[in-house]
């Protein structure tokens, strides 16, 4: 079972789609990072797979249940953006009101996370730092020990330590229990190094949505004349080209560099920007379909 | 919703807004003592002063000591109490504003609702289970409330000077039944405004408006319209009290002539002896009124009539959040 499905979504706000034409697959069992410019209707999709939002057209399913219905809701965990507490209570009321709403309820993990943290339960919510409270926020969403984590953009707010430390309990929690988690995050390089699957967004369409090794096999840096790119898109699939002075950098779907240019493996950043700024270029699937542009 | 669902969100209610949960009761049971307090002390002094025979409508049933110094004392000619019963009365509505708007548009402002929604509990789950204890609570106190009210008023009316009479609109509002009907009303209001609105402030002014418009109906159309309906009509006499109600509690919804043809006559034509040309002309004379027994079932009928307003309020409320969850 995929931990997420969707076809044709799409989420309008008066006259804009936030979402459009969404059909996406994300497998179960693995970190997915969800990346994409500002606007680009990550919080929105988050939103319809957390059953805080209803679609506009088209389906999605979490874990083979519709959001929002009862069984998505004891299987899904969700933290948005804004890190919904409750400000006004003590951290215990905090703690208490979310175990009397769920059937599920690892009150052992939350009191251990929070005391290692040392986030004091007499504390009132509003007094803690973004840092903390995003931290109350992710303890609290994994004490209900769902099977899919959805994640907007909640380190942003944490230190680096803090960002480690959240990244490596959240792959501990992958390992051990089978989480699935879908991740926003406008901070590549910490994606790179949890996420194993890839869905890049952008203006409201899915523009890549694969396994991170396979896109990362399948891709190259090359370096070469600023002159040769034209003839570079007759030999190789190209996503963008970057010129500077005499010299190019261009990002392809390559095994091998051709003739005249130098390649490198290309990192979860370049790739991820490489198509971000070439919007009509599109990898869905495994790798092995090709660039629809 | 079930049992369990309901129980689960009660206990989260709890923490999550306790002090509103211990503030309602708190306010309404804590007027209330103020006015069984004040009460208790009226009435202590009419029992000292052997008055209690006073307090009928008809003075005459207490005799001589009903124009006792004593008594004329006790009746003060200021509306002080009048405008006491309106303070009253304006306490649940008082309670919908403070305590029953925030509680719903607050969640939405603070975007806090996204909490609740991503746990085990969905939006109208999370509406009905939060919001239907606090009115249940809300009721129960309101009705206390309104027993000490209605107990406080028998008394007050008189040191007002206005004399019992249970048709007037204060005493048919301040009852147990009534302020119970009004405060399911305005909590039911705060849940839509609460809902449609999804700003404290914003949502408040709404509220106002909406009881307020509510209010004015039932004072100028809903009240006088039920108090036309079901009378007891009777041939009556024009020059003496034959026909009429016996009872002075009973209320007058309307009188006319009526013709020997059977057409019903408002005015009179301007006549010097009106008896010689009513019996001239064959006309008779008729009466509906609703006896003092049929108050119950008034007060009955227009608290059903706010309650089912309130019900109506929040299924618009549970349908609004169907079609915009949280957009």
């Amino acid at each position: 079972m995929n931990a997420v499905e969707t076809r044709g979504l799409a989420k309008r706000y008066r006259r804009t789609w936030a979402v459009r034409d969404c059909d996406l697959t994300v497998p179960a069992g693995r970190v997915t990072a969800l990346v994409g410019p500002n606007g680009a209707g990550k919080t929105t999709l988050l939103r319809i797979l957390a059953g805080l939002t209803a679609p506009t057209a088209g389906t999605a399913t979490v874990l083979g249940a519709v959001p929002g219905s009862p069984r998505a809701r004891a299987a899904v965990s969700a933290i948005d953006q804004t890190v919904p507490l409750y400000r006004h209570l003590r951290v215990a009321d905090q703690l208490a009101a979310a175990r009397a709403l769920n059937d599920r309820w690892d009150a052992d993990l939350a009191g251990h996370r929070l005391s290692a943290l040392g986030i004091a339960t007499s504390a009132r919510v509003g007094k803690l730092s973004g840092g903390q409270q995003a931290q109350l926020a992710l303890t609290m969403a994994l004490a209900r020990r769902p099977r899919l984590l959805l994640l907007d953009e909640p380190l942003a707010s944490l230190d680096p330590l803090a960002r480690q430390d959240v990244l490596g309990w959240l792959m501990t929690c992958v390992a051990e229990d089978g989480l699935s988690v879908l991740f926003s995050s406008h901070v590549i390089a910490e994606l790179e190094r949890v996420a194993s699957y890839l869905v890049v967004l952008s203006a409201g369409r899915i523009q890549v949505a694969a396994a991170v090794d396979s896109l990362l096999d399948t891709h190259l840096a090359l370096i070469g004349p600023a002159s040769a790119v034209d003839d570079l898109y007759d030999q190789v699939e190209i996503v963008t080209a970057q010129r500077a002075g005499r010299q190019a950098l261009v990002l392809a779907r390559t095994g091998a560099a051709p003739r005249g240019w130098v390649s490198r493996p290309v990192t979860m950043e370049e790739l991820v920007l490489g198509y971000l700024r070439e919007p009509a270029a599109r990898v869905v699937g495994e790798p092995g379909l090709e660039i629809v542009r | 919703m079930t049992a369990v669902t309901m129980l689960r969100m009660t206990r989260a209610a709890w923490y999550k807004h306790r002090v509103s949960v211990v503030g309602i009761p708190a306010v309404f049971l804590l007027a209330a003592l103020a006015l069984f307090a004040d009460g208790a002390v009226q009435r202590h002094w009419i029992s000292a002063h052997h008055l209690g025979g006073c307090l009928v409508a008809d003075l005459t049933t207490g005799g001589s000591d009903c124009q006792s110094g004593a008594w004329i004392m006790f009746i003060s000619p200021s509306q002080t109490p009048n405008l006491i019963a309106v303070a009253v009365l304006a306490l649940p509505a008082l309670v919908g504003l403070f305590a029953g708007v925030p509680w719903v548009a607050r969640e939405f402002e603070s975007g806090a609702f996204r909490f609740t929604w991503t746990q085990g509990i969905g939006p109208r789950q999370w509406l009905l289970g939060t919001f239907g204890p606090l009115v249940l609570l809300a009721t129960v106190s309101a009705a206390i409330y309104g027993a000490a009210a209605y107990w406080w008023y028998q008394l007050a009316q008189w040191q007002a000077g206005t004399s019992i009479w249970p048709w007037r609109w204060s005493s048919f509002e301040l009852t147990p039944l009534s302020i119970a009907g009004w405060t399911v009303l305005a909590m039911a209001l705060a849940l839509l405004c609460g809902v449609l609105i999804r700003r404290v402030l914003p949502a408040m002014v709404a509220f106002t408006v909406a009881l307020g418009a509510c209010a004015y109906l039932s004072q100028f159309w809903l009240r006088p319209w039920l108090f036309g309906i079901g009378t007891v009509v009777k041939q009556a006499s024009w020059t003496s009290s034959a026909g009429w109600p016996s009872s002075i509690t009973a209320y007058i919804a309307r009188t006319w002539f009526q013709t020997s043809g059977g057409q019903r006559v408002t005015y009179l034509p301007a006549v010097n002896d009106v008896n010689a040309w009513i019996a001239q002309h064959h006309y008779t004379f008729w009466v509906a009124y609703q006896p003092s027994s049929h108050l119950i079932w008034l007060e009955l009928a227009r608290s059903g009539i706010l309650v089912a307003v309130a019900a109506v309020a929040v299924l618009a409320s549970v349908g609004w959040l169907r079609i915009r969850p949280a957009d």
